[in-house]
């Protein structure tokens, strides 16, 4: 299957008056990898949660190809393909990274109550097993597949969370601050294995993240929010010089001239974090 | 469709440049894989010896031992049904005793025949029983509106007043429920073997009445219970209940029906009250209202927590010391301090057994929260890391 388009057409989402995203727009190209950023409280999280179903949206449309996802359950939105991360880890701790990853199978295997009970599930329980351990090769998590999760390291439970995601088999796969807490290596180790499973399994990815280094190395474009509403769009390069962005987020100190051509070191990233706001 | 997806498009395969081997690994990890870890050869073991223990126990031990036996099997079968729901599911039910008191009526109805002011069925008794679990099941359908949409501890708030209701019933629906003085059980029977005591059956030299036919009916109805249990918690409907349990929105994301999926989390563990119900009714060969209230839906809170949520191992151990403490420490009553036995002044058996428990539950809640379980999982953790 090819990936899919997402387009976002004037989603707006609004709790009790207060307009968390208004008429937000873009469109995600099949295959591409769209980062949105913004400083706390710009909507991001709002508009991934609206997008996979589980905030209200009171305005506008969710296009995934030509499936409607506006106002689906997220359980709909999950049997579209599309498959998602959250900011503050969501694990079972007390399961198994296997049994954790095993879930992400959920809307692809059958067996219910019965059939279980009835020693019924048990092939198309292995032969997911061996699919999913073939995903925890591909994250680095074959080593940790029998301890139990919240024993693992953040990275690792970031990478578990990662790993479940693409259990579901997805074909938008959207990343909520993936390497949020990560260091440096561990940050840029994951923007390689969502390029990778980009490539491997035709994936279209939206993803939040705040460490700029990795947005600018792995977004094909970058949509900027800021009080709920697009203030930029465009590819990195475009994004990190435009002057609204800089204003608002990036915070590019003042003697630093806009038109300059941004040092490498807005490339890396590491100042990123300061939200002169 | 979802098995195409998964010979398809391997991520290893497509990646084999940076991450070699990766199917090869896979596949004779999966082999392995297939037969019972080697970690879980204990705990197998331990459970066929329980088995053998249990089929052996009738020939070597007195019947006032068997009684407690029955009324722990029966309690562990709706101990298991609680423990899918709530240390599973994590939806807290405190009116489990209304879906065992339906099973237990449910029978008395379905296999009594009428006399006097009693109406009933006179039904097979394994139609019966059969009729009166899906009939539990069929109330927990009926509640399950409210069961799906609510969460945790506002479930167990809801779902406290079924017992108020349920106990209302059996003290008015007089020509079903006989009212206060309940009615008697018609003794289980099956292919024209009774289970009473008039079954003439001689094993071993040893004459088996009631309680010893009783007692291999409801092993073989336990372990049938325990193992359904085990595989739906360990099957694919389990892990959708764990991660609900500590995270919806998580479960929705991954597909998780939620709604669905609590409530039927709520009818599976209101069967298993049922079959306990039935049971209960066999062993006491009596139904009274008076024992369907809110304690037995805490006796079965306390079970579960005791043997470590939503194991089926936990909650057979659990059910087994809540069960046999107050009936132990009333026979020796007289040998044992403070406590005295039933009718004399003083502290009552079964009074002193509730403060015995209750404070075991704040104990293992403060230090052990996994209960059982999880102090075995230490101890074995602590003795071989070389294992893992």
């Amino acid at each position: 299957m090819s990936p899919p388009r997402l387009v976002v057409e004037a989603v707006s989402v609004a709790f009790s008056g207060l307009l968390a995203l208004d008429a937000v727009s873009f469109t995600v190209e099949p295959g591409t990898v769209h980062a949105v950023i913004g400083p706390n409280g710009a909507g991001k999280s709002s508009l991934l949660n609206a997008l996979c179903g589980i905030y209200p949206v009171t305005g506008g449309r969710i296009l995934l190809d030509e499936h409607e996802v506006t106002r689906q359950r997220p359980d709909r939105v999950a049997a579209l393909g599309v498959g998602r991360t959250f900011q503050n880890i969501v694990v079972s701790p007390r399961e198994s990274v296997l049994d954790n990853l095993m879930v992400g199978r959920h809307r692809l295997t059958r067996a219910g109550l019965v059939r279980t009970a009835l020693w019924l599930g048990r092939r198309e329980q292995r032969r997911h097993e061996a699919r999913v351990r073939e995903i925890a090769e591909f994250a680095g998590l074959s080593a940790r597949l029998d301890t139990t999760a919240g024993r693992l390291a953040y990275g690792d439970l970031k990478r578990l969370e990662f790993a479940r995601a693409l259990c579901l088999e997805p074909r938008l796969l959207i990343l909520d601050e993936p390497v949020a807490g990560m260091n440096t290596a561990e940050s840029r180790e994951l923007g390689r294995l969502v390029l990778a499973a980009r490539d491997a399994l035709g994936l279209t990815v939206v993803f939040v993240e705040h460490d700029m280094g990795v947005v600018m190395s792995i977004a094909d474009r970058i949509t900027v929010l800021d009080f709920g509403k697009v203030v930029a769009e465009g590819a990195p390069a475009e994004v990190r010089r435009d002057p609204t962005v800089v204003s608002a987020y990036l915070g590019v100190p003042d003697d630093d001239a806009p038109d300059a051509p941004a040092p490498e070191d807005a490339v890396t990233g590491h100042e990123a974090e300061r939200t002169p706001r | 469709m979802s098995e195409s997806s998964v010979s398809e498009s391997t991520v290893s395969e497509n990646t084999a440049t940076e991450d070699t081997v990766a199917p090869a690994r896979a596949a004779t990890a999966a082999g392995t894989r297939t037969r019972t870890p080697p970690h879980r050869l204990p705990a197998v073991a331990a459970a066929v010896a329980a088995v053998v223990v249990a089929l052996a126990l009738p020939l070597y031990v007195d019947a006032f031992w068997l009684r407690i036996g029955l009324f722990a099997m029966a309690a562990a079968v709706g101990a298991l049904g609680l423990t899918i729901l709530f240390g599973a599911a994590g939806q807290l039910s405190l009116g489990h005793a209304f879906f065992v008191a339906v099973g237990t009526y449910g029978y008395a109805f379905l296999a009594g025949g009428d006399g006097g002011h009693l109406t009933g069925l006179g039904l097979p008794p394994l139609a019966a029983a059969v009729l009166a679990t899906l009939l539990a099941g069929l109330c927990g359908l009926l509640f399950s509106p409210v069961a799906s949409r609510l969460r945790g501890i506002y479930l167990g708030i809801a779902s406290l007043g079924l017992v108020f209701l349920g106990h209302h019933l059996l003290l008015n629906l007089r020509p079903v429920t006989g009212g206060y003085d309940g009615r008697s059980v018609t003794p289980f029977a099956l292919g024209g073997f009774a289970f009473s005591d008039a079954s003439g059956l001689v094993v071993l030299g040893v004459p088996f009445g009631a309680v010893e036919n009783l007692w291999y009916l409801f092993l073989a109805v336990t372990v049938a219970a325990t193992l359904v249990a085990r595989n739906v918690l360990r099957g694919r409907p389990g892990r959708a209940f764990r991660l609900m349990r500590d995270s919806e929105v998580g479960a929705a994301a991954m597909g998780v029906r939620v709604q669905r999926t609590k409530a039927s989390a709520f009818v599976l563990s209101s069967m298993y009250a049922g079959v306990a119900g039935v049971l209960t009714a066999l062993a006491f060969q009596r139904a009274v209202p008076d024992y369907f209230d809110l304690l037995l839906s805490i006796d079965f809170l306390a079970m579960i927590i005791l043997g470590g949520l939503g194991s089926t191992s936990g909650a057979i151990i659990g059910a087994t010391f809540v069960v046999a403490l107050p009936i132990v420490l009333s026979r020796y009553a007289d040998v044992l301090p403070l406590v005295v036995g039933p009718g004399q002044d003083g502290l009552d058996a079964s009074i002193a057994a509730q403060f015995v428990y209750g404070a075991l539950v704040v104990v293992v809640m403060l230090t052990q929260p996994g209960g059982l379980r999880a102090m075995v999982h230490a101890v074995r953790d602590r003795r071989g890391p070389a294992s893992a």
